[in-house]
């Protein structure tokens, strides 16, 4: 069956509806279940298309901006320029289409020969000069490419899919304390997998199996690609971070996530622990598991009262006017930076147990409320008026206002 | 006051790594990683000839996600016509057929998301691509993609819808692998 709303709700989540539509539409989200299920398929797939990895390093950029701005610069003429790319690329395409046809290496050898036969027949009666041509234009044309800096540039670009080696290169974003970034991101991993391995044997299956999650992530591919290790933990739901933008900011976030995760593993140790040793295992089970319902419990209750905080400091933040008088406009945004930097903690550690709970729907909120948290954080302490808009407008783009008030009236809801 | 050329390579900076990405994706994955790069370079070079600040403020963003577009559009005509010959011919030498493993390797390599996207029509993947990895409003992006903001709601509800369903059956196409293994 399909709804009639279906698309209002596809506006809703782009932050397109105006606010009485929305709130219409907000109103029919909680009456109709195939609505509830669109939306969450919807932000499932944003996040999936926002994950999509950017994998260049800084070096193979600058190298590319050297080159355009040489070739401009050098008078070659913007026709000149785009015509040798066109060239280029048409040589590339072919050297593509071997690539990726997925030929066996007899099968490519006959092609070859085919082609080659083919050239010849035709030439023949002039000359059999044609088929030699072909081969020696091969290696004529690999040189070529790798005199150009975009063929260095692409043989800088990590292999797509060995992610372990591409952990090993620098990301498309430079990095700022790097050394300081990994260096804190393999501490983490290497108390998280003691901690591991102590909860394992508790029979804390979930939050260990969780955490061997992270700490392998950590251990073998670096703080970066501890968000993967997040991607399958959560079974195929990959948090993500949605600005291109916004990647330098979560590199900053992985690291507070490595710090958080310490505390984390520490809390699933104490329940296991609660849970008993010697208690015989259908006892120690039905423990486990009471002590497990009791931490969801205590969590959906922190999650409600922290959706409630950042509720607050939104609005708060989206009434201040700035730049009016420029010493108040700086102390008003002061206190919020100071809450924003708070919260931003405590909503990573409570996506990442949504994440392990399995619960999208606050999993995928504390998402989208995340990158604005940061923001708001890094504000310069006199921040100009494009600045705020550019926030507030992200924010009504996304309804996080009134995402985070339906949040909380579910919560409140749920607990009655 | 910096000079236009700090502008711009603050500019470059800041986004060729999501053109490139854009692109990527709008090509058809990471396989298409080194054209789109490409694209993303020449895209940059005609935003340098032209003057970054013969662009009005804030413009030139949008800008050079629609010159990205069209030479993406250019590359996907040439490549569908090349590939229908070349498809042909290699249809007929395609003899080996890969190990359980080597296929295993390569469906892992694949990424889901690009070939999900694949599947969509070039404007709804565009539009799509451009909501969800470069936040861009609907006006935005009927700016970039010169169409009307009605057909960028029909575009990103349609692509949203396919892809939905799409992923439904391939759960279930998942769950009941798992039940018959």
């Amino acid at each position: 069956m399909k709804c009639d709303w279906t698309q209002k709700v596809s506006l809703l989540i782009d932050g397109e509806l105006p606010p009485p539509e929305a709130s219409a539409v907000e109103t029919h989200l909680n009456l109709c279940a195939d609505c509830q299920s669109a939306r969450e398929d919807f932000l499932l797939l944003r996040r999936q298309i926002a994950v999509y990895p950017l994998e260049q390093d800084a070096f193979a950029r600058r190298r590319a901006l050297k080159r355009i701005l040489a070739a401009s610069g050098s008078g070659t003429g913007l026709e000149n320029a785009t015509a040798a790319a066109t060239a280029r690329r048409s040589r590339k395409t072919v050297a593509d289409v071997f690539a990726m046809s997925q030929f066996s290496p007899a099968g490519s050898i006959a092609l070859l020969l085919l082609i080659g036969v083919v050239v010849g027949i035709a030439f023949l009666s002039s000359s059999r000069r044609a088929p030699v041509e072909f081969v020696t234009h091969a290696p004529a044309a690999n040189d070529d490419n790798n005199n150009s800096s975009i063929a260095a540039s692409n043989a800088q670009t990590p292999a797509p899919d060995d992610l372990t080696a591409s952990a090993n290169k620098p990301d498309g974003v430079e990095r700022i304390g790097g050394d300081y970034q990994k260096r804190a991101g393999a501490q983490a991993s290497k108390d998280e997998s003691s901690r591991a391995a102590r909860g394992a044997g508790a029979n804390a299956q979930r939050g260990a199996s969780a955490n061997v999650q992270r700490a392998e992530s950590a251990n073998a591919q670096g703080v970066e690609n501890a968000n993967v290790g997040r991607v399958e933990s959560a079974g195929g739901r990959m948090p993500g971070s949605s600005t291109p933008a916004n990647l330098a900011r979560r590199q900053e976030v992985d690291v507070l996530v490595a710090e958080a995760a310490g505390n984390d593993a520490e809390a699933v140790d104490n329940d296991a622990t609660d849970a008993g040793d010697n208690a015989p295992p259908r006892r120690e089970a039905a423990e486990a598991k009471d002590a497990q319902q009791r931490a969801e419990a205590a969590g959906e209750s922190k999650t409600a009262r922290h959706v409630e905080q950042a509720q607050l400091l939104l609005r708060s933040f989206r009434n201040a006017r700035p730049a009016d008088a420029g010493r108040r406009a700086s102390s008003d945004i002061a206190y919020e930076k100071r809450r924003s930097r708070k919260l931003l903690y405590e909503n990573i550690v409570l996506r990442r147990e949504a994440a392990n709970r399995g619960n999208l729907p606050v999993e995928s909120l504390l998402d989208s409320l995340e990158p604005i948290l940061i923001d708001i954080a890094n504000l310069p302490d006199k921040p100009a008026p494009a600045d705020l808009r550019l926030i507030n407008e992200r924010m009504r783009r996304k309804n996080l206002v009134a995402m985070l008030q339906i949040s909380a009236v579910e919560s409140a809801a749920r607990s009655y | 006051m910096a000079s236009e050329e700090d502008e711009f390579a603050v500019m470059f900076h800041e986004f060729y790594p999501s053109l490139c990405r854009f692109l990527e994706c709008l090509l058809g994955g990471r396989a298409a990683s080194g054209i789109a790069q490409e694209i993303a370079q020449d895209s940059f070079l005609q935003l340098h000839n032209k003057g970054l600040r013969t662009l009005p403020e804030g413009e030139a963003r949008f800008w050079l996600y629609r010159v990205a577009r069209n030479f993406a559009l250019n590359e996907l005509n040439k490549r569908s016509t090349r590939l229908r010959l070349f498809n042909r011919v290699a249809d007929v030498f395609r003899v080996r057929v890969p190990t359980p493993e080597e296929e295993f390797e390569m469906a892992e390599r694949k990424s889901l998301v690009a070939d999900m996207l694949r599947t969509l029509p070039e404007h709804q993947r565009a539009a799509l691509l451009l909501r969800e990895q470069e936040e861009l409003s609907y006006s935005e992006i009927a700016g970039v993609l010169d169409i009307s903001e009605s057909k960028v709601k029909v575009d990103v509800f349609r692509a949203r819808t396919a892809l939905r369903e799409r992923w439904g059956k391939r759960e279930q196409a998942a769950a009941r692998s798992k039940v018959a293994g």
